[in-house]
């Protein structure tokens, strides 16, 4: 009796001890931050595109005079006409236009900051707070985009993504040798160009994410009627207001436009299932490229389908990239990069 | 064979250090998963308690990290859009130039279209009809004081919307303007095939009225939505999912 219960005892700690092993692999096995670095580089010009097409119209979505002024923005969450929430956004009380300004060429600076890869731990997560003010601000103007392009950088912030492709980088191989022994405060601010736990928990919590954002996504629509018939497409092409390229001629070919309904349906119901494997995991990220290519170029969003596709590129492996990365430097002259042994 | 996650070599960070950095991931994930969840059960009596129970000790988080988001893209089902109409209030003789937004022709590039956009269909989801101003006389079973306050809210929210729009363009023109709601409905795909009908043919674009509502009328078939309204749950005032703007593509 005693040795099956201690048998059964040891079972249960290895089932344990293995589910933890199996989190730790997951989540805190180091890894090279190639991906994340292209993905900043995106995020960020992206980030920054749409802080200047705002600052093209800036009065009419911040101030006193904007289409949502300032009093009712803040209205709008602090409990005037429905219970309070935790938003709170420093242009709620921003009037002057200077002041506007000031602020706004604070974000784009920053922004640009980050995408350059310029003191990215700083300007990364100044970049995120500054979008955060805007979200709070901008709320009754927002769209898709600025759900996926604020995931990307907040996720991107908490990562040494500044440590390839960057202005960090350039300065660090410029001022240190591959074999210095670098202050710690420097090795966080121009993190060395080498494998990181931080890298993978930024990458998996942006993976887990789009997963989130696409069986949601898919419940969404399971509920409606259209996207079960087949018709949900041809009422979404036949939307003047979204169109950016007529697709009306499907109209005779409703086995063509219920097909494609049907499996975008599926498709982002399933994401979740198809793309951590590898055997499908190209299916899936293929998926999402023909999706998101279609909202691009017929759509009219061409940020949001071009920022999805960006994000589904979480699930390259930076080990890929860093291959063909070095065999390129090799190729044209050395630089100095404390290498990782690349598993 | 040695497993990579039981290398020491490969995992760079101390026990204690992943364990405190797990509670902080397994939080996070709470407030990534559990806002468009609730989203989902969101019915006749609100959204479901059990989700709500979870989602509390994230939930301003979740909010303050623009994490309370639904994902409805284009759901359930696509609809129809909706747009803004501004017509300045003339003289007799004088003709007026009404302007709609969105309007490819005034916004430029298509990013700045989609906010113009946006706030057109934000607009039309904060719309609630008036009630009249002698509602309270009905309050009883099938209406509650506090059904009538909520509805009333909503309704000053969607003037508040009107006022602020109205504003914006009479600080631009100098001159007062009217602000209202066209929808502009889609042609179904075998009529469409019939009759080439262009999508934007005047007979797609219709005027939205604005409607005080006749409470005696609607008390009985409204029942289960106001006791969303009552429990401040309606699709317009549950504050962590606080409006559908954020969804729209």
């Amino acid at each position: 009796m005693s040795n099956r219960v201690t048998t059964r005892d040891a079972t249960v700690l290895d089932f344990v001890r293995h589910a933890v092993d199996l989190w730790d692999q997951f989540w805190f096995t180091p890894r090279t931050v190639e991906t994340l670095a292209g993905l900043r580089i995106f995020t960020g010009a992206m980030l920054l595109y749409s802080h200047v097409v705002l600052a093209s119209d800036l009065s009419a979505f911040l101030g006193p005079d904007a289409l949502i002024d300032n009093a009712t923005s803040k209205a709008l969450q602090d409990g005037s006409y429905a219970p309070a929430t935790a938003v709170w956004s420093s242009l709620w009380f921003i009037d002057s236009s200077s002041g506007l300004w000031l602020h706004h060429g604070f974000t784009i600076g920053v922004t640009l900051a980050f995408t350059i890869g310029l003191l990215t731990r700083i300007t990364g997560v100044l970049a995120v707070i500054a979008q955060w003010m805007l979200l709070h601000r901008l709320f009754g103007a927002l769209f898709g985009l600025d759900q996926i392009v604020t995931y990307s950088a907040m996720y991107l912030a908490i990562t040494p993504c500044g440590a390839v492709w960057s202005v960090d980088a350039w300065w660090r191989n410029r001022q240190t040798s591959p074999d210095e022994n670098r202050s710690r405060w420097k090795r966080f601010l121009f993190p060395d160009d080498i494998e990181s736990t931080s890298a993978t928990i930024g990458t998996r919590l942006l993976q887990i994410h789009l997963c989130v954002i696409y069986l949601f996504g898919g419940l969404a629509k399971s509920r409606g009627q259209m996207w079960w018939d087949g018709t949900a497409l041809w009422y979404a092409v036949s939307n003047y207001e979204y169109q950016s390229f007529d697709l009306t001629f499907l109209s005779p070919y409703p086995v063509l436009f219920t097909g494609l309904t049907h499996v975008t349906l599926l498709w982002e119901i399933f994401y979740v299932a198809l793309v951590w494997p590898k055997i499908t995991r190209w299916f899936a990220v293929g998926l999402a490229v023909a999706v998101h290519g279609g909202i691009a170029t017929f759509l009219g969003m061409a940020t949001f389908g071009l920022m999805m596709i960006a994000a589904n590129a979480i699930f390259l492996s930076p080990v890929w990239i860093r291959k063909w990365r070095l065999q390129n430097q090799d190729a044209s002259h050395p630089v100095k990069v404390k290498r990782p042994k690349v598993r | 064979m040695v497993d990579r996650a039981t290398d020491p070599q490969r995992l760079k960070l101390p026990r204690y250090l992943r364990f405190a950095i797990s509670v902080l991931i397994i939080g996070h994930l709470m407030a990534v998963f559990l806002p468009p969840f609730a989203f989902q059960t969101r019915g006749p009596r609100g959204v479901s308690p059990s989700i709500m129970w979870l989602l509390s000790p994230v939930r301003r988080y979740a909010e303050f990290a623009y994490l309370d988001r639904g994902y409805a893209f284009f759901a359930p089902d696509p609809g129809p859009s909706h747009l803004v109409r501004i017509d300045p209030k003339m003289d007799a003789d004088e003709s007026p130039s009404p302007r709609v937004f969105p309007n490819l022709d005034d916004q430029w590039p298509r990013l700045l279209y989609h906010r113009y956009f946006m706030v057109s269909e934000f607009l039309s989801t904060a719309y609630e009809p008036s009630l009249p101003d002698d509602a309270e006389r009905l309050i009883g079973d099938e209406l509650t004081a506090e059904e009538i306050k909520l509805w009333r809210q909503s309704r000053e929210r969607y003037d508040r919307l009107i006022a602020s729009i109205s504003h914006h363009y009479e600080a631009q023109s100098g001159v007062p303007v009217n602000v209202s709601r066209i929808e502009h409905r889609l042609p179904d795909f075998v009529g469409y095939a019939e009759r080439q009908q262009s999508l934007t043919d005047p007979d797609l674009y219709v005027v939205l009225p604005d409607e005080t509502i006749d409470v005696e009328a609607v008390v009985a078939p409204m029942q289960t939505d106001n006791v969303d309204r009552a429990l401040g749950r309606g699709p317009e005032l549950i504050p962590l999912l606080p409006a559908t703007s954020g969804d729209k593509l």
